[in-house]
This record gives C-alpha cells, structure tokens and sequence, in this order.
C-alpha cells in the first residue's frame, strides 16, 4: 500500500490488516502506484513468531527502530514515516516543529517532543486552523514557504483526553498504550480534500511555546538574531544544506517575528495567534 | 530490475530512457541500499543534466548530492583534526579508504557516502595515538571483553574511535588485515610508496588504494557493501591506469601474497563492467570461476528482486571463506560458535538484547 502525504509518497510492505485498516481511516485513501518516494518494510522476525512475536521494520534497507508487538506498530510506521522524511529529504530545511495555518499565513512552532506542541496544534486545527505537519515545518529554501504535509498529529498521554475532551467530531485512531513515549493516539484533522485547497505561504511568526499549569499566557517577542538561533537549534538538516540554508533562513527571519511564550489555556493563546495573522499586533 | 540492467544504467546512461515508473522505483531502492544515490547522479551525469531523469526520480538525486557535498565538507574538517593530532605527536599518518579518495579528489569520491575516516600509522605509535585522542576529546567505543579481544589481540590493533564534538568515527589500523591471518601485507612498501598531496595530507599511492579495496572486497565476511568495493576498483583503474599499468598492479598484489585475489577481481571486474582486461592467470579456472560466480551473486543487496535461490548458500560460503581469510581454523571455530550463539540469542529475546 502507499500513503500519499502530498510532498512524500511511501510503500508499506507487510503490514498485518488491523495496521492497513489503521491507515486507510486515517488517511481516507491508499493507492498501488508504482514509484514510491520512500519504502518501509514490515518483517515478522522469525523464531519469535511463536513467542511473544515481534515485527522489525526495515527502512530502505536499514533499521534503525528496535522491533515492536504487531500490536504497537501504527506508532511506529508514522515514526519511520518521519524517519525517511529527517533521512532524506535535503532539499527542503527541515525543523523540528508543528506548523498552522491560517488567512494564508503560517506559524512555526518549534520544540522538542513533550512541549506540548502537537497538542496545541491539534487544537488549532479544530478550531478555525490547519495543521500544515504536526512534525516538522518543510521549508521551501527559494521562497521561504511552509509546505503542508498530509500527515496526522501525534498525541501523547494527557493530550488524548484534553483533544477528545473538545467533543468535536475528529478522526483520531486507536490509543496504542506502553510505547517508549507512552500512550500514542493520531489524529486527522482535515479530509484530503480540504488538505488539497492548501497551499505553501510564508510564516508570519515562529514561536516558541511552553506549557505550564495555571500560569498566565506570557508573551515575549524575541531579538531576530536571537530567534534565528533558537529556531535553527531545532533545525534536523541545517549544517548538510549549508550556506544556501544559513541565506534563506536570514530572509525568512527579516520576515516573521519570534516569540517565546508560556501559557496554560489554549483558548486564550489561540486569540493571540489570530491577531498576528491579521497583522493586528504590535511591536 | 535484475543486476544485468543495473549494471547497464551504472555503464551507459541512454538505458535510463527505457525505465518507467516502476523501473525507477527498483533503481532507488537499490540505489539507496547501496549507498549510490549521489554517486549515480555523477555516473550517469544527471546532477549536471537535470532533464534526463523524470522529476520523480531526480528530485532524489538532488537531495542525495546536498547530503553527499556536506559529508564531503565533514571528511575534511575530520581529516585536519587528526592530522594535527599526528602532527602534534611527531607520528606519521596515511588517510585510506574513502577518506583518501575524497582527500586526493578521485573520481569515486564523487557522491560517495562515509561512514567512518580510516588511518594507517606505525605499529610502534598506536599507544602514543591512543593516549592523545583519549587526552583530546575521543573516546574509544564500549566493547565486550570478547569484541576487545578481537581487536587488541588478534588484530594487534585500536577499538574504533568517536570524536565527541563532531561524531566522527575513526578507524586505525597499521597494517590491513588482522595479524593472525596467514597473509602478510608489505607494509613497508605501501609507507614508501606513499603519496604526499599538496593539500598537506598523505595517502597510499592509486595501486595500494586498489589494493586495500580489493582486500575489503575479497578477504572481508561482510560483503554487503562489496558492490560499491568493486565500483570504487574499476573506477580508481579507469582513472589511474592504462593496460600497461596493470601489470605492475598485479605485482603489488604478489608482493603480498594476493596473486589468487589480484586473477578474481580482474575476473569479477570483466564480469561486472565488461573490462576485458585480458592478462595471464596463474590461478586455476575452476577455482576462478566458482569464485567469481560466488561474489557475482552476493555482493549485490538483499533485495529480493537481484536475489538468486542460491544467494543465501554463496553468503554463507563468502561469509566463511572472509573469516578464515582473517583467521586461524581453530580460532575461526570459537568465534563462529561465539556469534552463532549470540544470534540465537537475538532471535529468541529479539534484535536489540544486548543493546
């Protein structure tokens, strides 16, 4: 089967069915081409068919995952999925971050996992956004563009409940419990359909998030050298493109503002991302 | 696609008119399995001329040539950090393997991937080269007693290193293959031929470059990268030697014993790339073709559609005949009882139990 993700298409060989059945309702539709972007083999190790069996997953020829339960595999192929995107794709900059849109223009949210990152964007994306990739902004380095990506966002534990705690109609999967980074739901925020009216846009801002329980939402704009260093910290493939990245990013960063900010309600933080895409703040 | 074609696309790159989508899927897969990507750009000059190759395939390519020119930058950054470290010592040092090809700018070099920088140093200087990089920011990496045997002893030589910083992975060896093999490299005579560029840097002269290479391809049990080995061979012959050459290739080869070794590869590269290097043969054509036949099919990836039904037999038999190149018998016998068991553990407690 291949999943289509716009950008990048990927062959999944050996998938069980409950796997197949997994990604069809999360991406609405699978295909048979012929030339697949990235490919990820799914193998059955052999004498552990019996005991405690586990599937290794094999990227291209490597492994760089140790194997998983069948049990806990949809995780884990979106983790390869990303796996081939960091490995290989070196024509776009690629950081590490969850990327929205709206009113034609993005905001990058670069973090490490545990941020609370995907959680926000999720949330965004029910509610009047879309979720470019919950992952990583895809940066175009000719035009300084985020690229949308068709991929779900990636919760993790308490996020779960908060994002089913909105009551919206979602398609989100099954919770996969007892990974290595806990439980792990997916969820679709848009239909193909709606994905394909995105387009690539510049971003307005990149901003730095950080939750904190019962705090304040505190917002500090950040010095663009400042900024520009702190994004590129979480950059996967800056020092492999080089001088043309280090070009692009300094476009970029004449372009957007950088915040850091700290808050504990959604809702309130979302007010504030709105106005900035209306241009409605002020220096 | 079948290893006929593959070679084919790799000789001429007028085949690649004749791929459909479903070709150059099989191409990639291959491509990157064997670490060519960048490679084949340069092979079949399609990083240059962008309209050759549908936008489907070559956007990969483009993206592998990013990744290739940024190793590149990092073999050289890496190699002047050692370098200073054997110039701070007072102690002579040789670049081989890729790091040489990139520093002496072959025509392999182009779009070729690294995994580590592999040294040659004297004998006499490995523990001074160990206590500095130990003092300097490298730290050797964590081996089983069993694995640190194997290198102390029987190869009378250094656990790899990694740079702290950088992540750069040194290997450092003084002679190429393990002391307890019944070989003997001429050592000696690869210190005298050595070649000074005028970037600063040393490295063995385009016959021990061979050399080493064939010895990877033909004296090693893994040959999962062998086919790159023999790409790197052809094209190091195709740039540094005509016909007349190859004799005195082949006389490095006997000076240390690998005349069976210099006959298999001009078989193999006949066989490969349609050389028709025609020189006398002093090893027996049974044993020349049974071979030749048995690298032929292993060295290719695992892949299922350049699988024979044999493949796996002539791995196992080329994975043998790799270890007793390096070993004793009666050593051979413990470290295969040692693996297997280790194997099995794997398969039974999966991949990752003594990780």
């Amino acid at each position: 089967m291949i999943i289509d993700s716009g950008l990048h298409s990927f062959r999944i060989l050996g998938a069980p069915e409950h796997i197949k059945k997994a990604l069809v309702e999360l991406y609405g539709r699978t295909d048979e081409r012929k030339f697949a972007d990235f490919q990820i083999r799914l193998n059955r190790n052999g004498l552990r068919k019996f005991l405690k069996p586990q599937v290794s997953i094999e990227i291209e020829g490597q492994q760089p995952f140790n194997p998983v339960p069948p049990e806990k595999l949809l995780p884990s192929i979106e983790w390869a999925m990303n796996w081939c995107v960091a490995a290989y794709e070196h024509n776009h900059l690629l950081i590490h971050a969850s990327v929205v849109e709206r009113n034609n223009k993005s905001i990058i949210f670069p973090a490490q996992s545990g941020s609370g990152k995907s959680t926000l964007s999720t949330y965004l994306a029910l509610n009047g956004w879309h979720l470019f990739y919950d992952e990583m902004a895809v940066i175009d380095l000719k035009s300084q563009k985020t690229i949308p990506i068709f991929r779900p966002s990636s919760l993790k534990n308490e996020s779960i409940n908060i994002i089913a705690g909105l009551k919206k109609p979602i398609n989100m999967s099954d919770v996969t419990v007892e990974t290595h980074k806990g439980a792990i739901a997916h969820v679709m925020p848009h239909t193909r359909k709606i994905y394909q009216s995105l387009s690539p846009c510049k971003p307005c801002a990149v901003i730095s998030i950080s939750y904190r329980q019962g705090c304040n939402t505190e917002i500090v704009e950040l010095d663009k050298a400042v900024g520009m260093s702190s994004m590129l910290l979480n950059a996967f493939n800056y020092s492999v493109i080089g001088s043309s990245a280090f070009d692009s990013m300094v476009e970029l960063s004449n372009s957007v503002r950088f915040f850091e900010v700290t808050y504990s309600n959604m809702q309130d933080l979302a007010l504030f991302l709105a106005e900035l895409v209306n241009g409605s703040v002020d220096g | 696609m079948d290893k006929k074609l593959f070679l084919q696309i790799l000789l001429d790159s007028q085949v690649l008119a004749s791929l459909n989508e479903q070709g150059y899927d099989a191409l990639l897969r291959i491509l990157r399995q064997t670490d060519l990507v960048s490679s084949f750009g340069f092979l079949t000059k399609t990083h240059e001329n962008q309209e050759v190759l549908p936008v489907y395939m070559q956007t990969h390519v483009n993206a592998s040539k990013v990744f290739s020119d940024a190793q590149t930058r990092q073999v050289f950054s890496a190699c002047a950090l050692i370098k200073k470290a054997a110039d701070d010592l007072g102690i002579e040092l040789l670049f081989l393997k890729g790091a040489a090809y990139c520093l002496r700018q072959t025509q392999n070099s182009r779009g070729r991937l690294f995994s580590d920088i592999d040294i040659l140093v004297k004998v006499e200087d490995l523990n001074t080269l160990e206590s500095y990089l130990n003092a300097n920011g490298w730290k050797s990496k964590e081996l089983n007693d069993y694995d640190d045997k194997y290198y102390r002893e029987w190869s009378h030589e250094l656990p790899p290193f990694t740079h702290l910083a950088t992540g750069v992975s040194l290997d450092i060896h003084h002679t190429l293959l393990p002391t307890v093999s019944h070989y003997r490299v001429d050592i000696e005579d690869l210190w005298r031929n050595e070649l000074k560029l005028n970037s600063g840097f040393s490295v063995p002269n385009h016959a021990y470059l061979i050399l080493h290479s064939a010895i990877h391809l033909l004296l090693n049990e893994d040959v999962e990268k062998g086919f790159r080995d023999l790409l790197d061979i052809n094209l190091l012959i195709i740039e540094y030697m005509e016909d007349e050459d190859l004799e005195r290739l082949k006389a490095v080869f006997c000076r240390s014993g690998f005349e069976f070794e210099f006959d298999l590869l001009i078989e193999l590269l006949n066989k490969c790339f349609d050389c028709r290097y025609k020189l006398p043969s002093t090893s027996p054509s049974y044993m020349l073709a049974f071979w030749c036949n048995a690298y032929y099919k292993s060295i290719f990836p695992a892949m299922l559609e350049l699988q024979t039904k044999t493949y796996r037999a002539l791995r196992l038999l080329v994975y043998i005949k790799g270890h007793l190149n390096k070993m004793p018998f009666r050593l051979f016998i413990k470290h295969i009882i040692y693996k297997a068991s280790r194997s099995l553990t794997k398969k039974l407690f999966g991949d990752f139990i003594f990780k």
